[in-house]
């Protein structure tokens, strides 16, 4: 508690109430004790004259008697006693003889209060006895009329005295405090009577001190005051500037805030929202900004992995950039975003969360993915152009270099003549020739597959197998091979002679390398590999070594050199697949194994009117 | 010039270039011995001695191998590779003979440690006098390990 000397609650005093109150006070005091001791001196002086007149009175009865009493004389005797009852401070007087004979008894109906007596003698004899009885009655009503008077007096000084006091205290105290009022007042209420230095009363020169020195100090302070008045209201002015400022730019930054196609975003350290714009918001598939409150950006990652990535950068460098991943949006969708963070951090270089943008990339992403895919595709279209145009070179050049070559036998042995190797000179020339014929025209086909198309159809597998069979019958025939088509295999969606084809060369393949097979068979018919329909040509003839799998399917490649053909079967089958967007494959587990050449077409169409299956 | 029994590996699928190689090679030098085989996998059997050609004595390690590079099975580089490869053999000369003038074709050989690449002339007498010269400088004038 920190209450101050002084400061106590009191009750209000008022110094001229208590004066006249005091004065009042000791003044009756002064007086009651005045008149008490005067009263008491009186009681105790009119005690001792009594005593004195009781005892002067028995006295002069006892010697003015002595001769009545001593004749028997009442008569004598009654005129004494009448004379001295007189006195009207006798209550009571009798006077006896001897032998109690009484001569004279008077009595007043006041109170005794003193009695005396004394016995009367003759010569030694005693003759008789007086008793006076003396009151105060007298005595007393003259003490009260005494004390009437004084009391009287005292109440006249008393008023007096108060009257006096009264004006006293207007004259000294009243008038220069209210002088003193009035000086305060005026400093109170601001009026600075500065050097009123004539303070009509002495005592009051230390408060003149005071004051003055008070009101310069206050009107230095009020000049000090109306300095920093003037200058706060400057700043003020300039504060309301700036915070109009402040409210434009607020209004700007908000405007930019809300207004950029990327989206912003405040988190807090575990990723809550504490600020997002409407790209933002729209970016996680939100509708409403408060829809943000529910979610934790961190979990919106669709890779876990990009999220740790993510944390481990911003906690070593505090801020990337351009980090690129996904975040699922809220029904489920992906989106490719690109990110920029910065930590945020407060005045004690605490991390408070995290200020950033998303920008949405997807279409950039899927636009890159696309070029890439083309770029991949252009790269892959160039390669095959380059193999294709080294494989033409290289493989139309060698009929060529033989035909000229053996012209040039043909010509030396005529000139020689010398004809022996002529026949078979001649024949190599003539099958050059056809070759040269046959990789022409096969080539012409193959650059029309893709380019030149049929109508595509739903057609039933089984039936181009059937059909591809019976074109290739008469090799089948003549090597006694026996090809087993499965019922019900599924109906494929595409150019019903292209496929025809297909089935055509793999089975005449097939046929063609059945080796020394007692046997030989070839089976048509699906397998379901991952759930994707795998049609296969399987044969039981010479098989492929795995070395050679891939092989088998380029340009011109032929395994063995003396066989027939040109060696671009496979690569037309291979082409014809692609274009129909299926991949082809051979599996065979070595030499004398067999083979089955393997391929997929797409998933047939939904079945629409458009397409009856043939 | 001496006259020397050289024993040639010619690696060669077309039976017909084979002949003509063979012909012209032999033509003026009849002592030679010419071994044809017609794809890689047949080129590598000979060269190391396996399958049909374990017989060291039908089928000896060559003075030259003249190397076609467009092969059945195993390609005519990957011969190469699987000469060069080998301490012995690497000092047999491989001259690549084809009818590939492709650049890809030459600097992929002669990184492979090819001794020569020879394109195949589509004239006849310019063909003919290749495989002269050929004979001349690889197995008569050319010191051999």
């Amino acid at each position: 508690m920190t209450k101050g000397v002084g400061l106590e609650a009191q009750r209000p005093f008022s110094i001229i109430v208590s004066l006249r109150l005091y004065l009042f006070l000791i003044i009756a005091v002064v007086s009651v004790i005045a008149s008490a001791l005067v009263l008491v001196n009186e009681a105790a002086k009119t005690k001792g004259d009594f005593e004195t007149k009781a005892e002067t009175s028995v006295r002069y009865l006892g010697s003015i008697l002595e001769l009545p009493l001593w004749d028997l004389d009442p008569a004598t005797v009654a005129i004494i006693g009448d004379a001295l009852f007189r006195d009207e401070d006798i209550a009571s007087l009798r006077i006896t003889a001897v032998r109690g004979r009484i001569f004279y008894e008077k009595s007043r109906p006041e109170k005794a209060d003193i009695a005396k007596a004394v016995t009367i003698k003759h010569e030694g004899e005693e003759i008789g006895q007086a008793e006076v009885a003396l009151t105060y009655r007298n005595a007393n009503s003259r003490v009260l009329d005494f004390l009437a008077k004084m009391l009287a007096a005292m109440i006249v000084i008393v008023l007096l005295t108060i009257f006096l006091a009264s004006r006293l205290i207007r004259v000294f105290l009243r008038d220069p405090l209210d002088y003193l009022t009035r000086v305060v007042s005026s400093y109170a209420e601001g009026r600075y009577p500065a050097g009123t230095g004539e303070f009509p009363i002495v005592e009051f020169k230390a408060f003149d001190e005071v004051l003055e020195g008070m009101a310069s100090r206050i009107l230095g302070q009020l000049s000090d005051m109306k300095g920093l008045n003037a200058e706060l209201e400057e700043s003020a002015s300039e504060k309301d500037e700036l915070i109009h400022d402040l409210h434009n730019s607020e209004a700007h930054y908000r405007e930019l805030y809300d207004g950029v196609p990327i989206g912003l975003f405040r988190t807090t350290p575990d990723g809550r929202f504490v600020d997002a714009n409407p790209p933002m918001v729209a970016l996680l598939g939100f509708e409403d900004r408060a829809n943000l409150d529910t979610v934790c950006l961190q979990d919106m990652y669709a890779d876990k992995s990009d999220y740790e990535l993510w944390k481990s950068t911003m906690d070593s460098e505090s801020s990337l950039q351009n980090m690129e991943f996904r975040l699922r949006q809220r029904d489920g969708s992906l989106c490719w975003v690109r990110n920029r963070t910065h930590v945020v951090k407060d005045s004690e270089a605490q991390a408070i969360g995290y200020e950033g943008c998303l920008e949405d990339i997807t279409v950039l992403k899927s636009a890159e993915a696309e070029q890439k895919k083309l770029i991949a595709e252009l790269e892959s279209k160039n390669a095959e152009l380059a193999r294709f145009t080294y494989s033409v070179s290289h493989d139309l050049k060698s009929p060529l270099i033989t035909i000229k070559g053996f012209l040039g036998y043909l010509e030396k042995e005529a000139k020689e003549g010398n004809f022996d190797d002529f026949g078979e000179d001649l024949a190599r020339i003539t099958n050059a020739v056809d070759r040269m014929q046959s990789l022409l025209l096969e080539l012409l086909e193959l650059s029309r597959i893709g380019r030149i198309e049929n109508e595509k159809v739903l057609i039933s597998f089984e039936k181009i197998a059937t059909e591809a069979a019976s074109l290739v019958e008469g090799r089948l025939q003549e090597r006694n091979v026996k090809v087993e088509i499965a019922h019900n295999l599924p109906s494929v969606f595409g150019d019903a002679s292209r496929l025809r084809e297909v089935v055509v060369n793999l089975v005449d393949n097939a046929a063609k390398f059945m080796g020394d097979q007692g046997n030989p068979r070839i089976e048509i018919d699906t397998r379901t590999d991952d759930g994707e329909t795998v049609f296969f040509v399987r044969d039981n003839g010479i098989g492929i070594d795995p070395r050679y799998h891939k092989r088998i399917f380029g340009l011109f490649e032929r395994l063995n050199p003396n066989t027939e053909g040109t060696g671009m079967g496979l690569t037309i089958v291979e082409r014809i697949i692609n274009v129909h967007g299926g991949r082809i494959w051979v599996e065979s587990e070595g030499i004398g194994k067999g083979s089955s050449f393997c391929f997929t077409l797409p998933d047939v169409p939904v079945a629409n009117d458009e397409y009856g299956v043939v | 010039m001496k006259e020397q029994l050289f024993n040639v590996l010619l690696v060669e699928d077309n039976l017909d270039h084979a002949e003509l190689v063979i012909r012209s090679f032999s033509e003026h030098h009849l002592g030679n011995a010419i071994h044809h085989v017609q794809d890689g996998e047949a080129a590598l059997d000979y060269l190391f001695h396996r399958g049909s050609f374990s017989d060291a004595a039908t089928y000896p390690i060559p003075d030259i191998v003249l190397l076609d590079l467009r092969l059945p099975k195993v390609d005519g580089l990957e011969v190469l590779k699987q000469i060069k490869a080998n301490k012995s053999l690497r000092l047999i000369p491989v001259v690549i003979l084809t009818t590939s003038a492709a650049e890809i074709d030459l600097v992929k050989a002669y990184e492979d440690y090819a001794n020569s690449y020879l394109v195949k002339p589509v004239d006849f007498d310019k063909f003919s006098r290749l495989m002269s010269d050929l004979h001349v400088y690889w197995l008569d004038w050319n010191q051999h390990v």
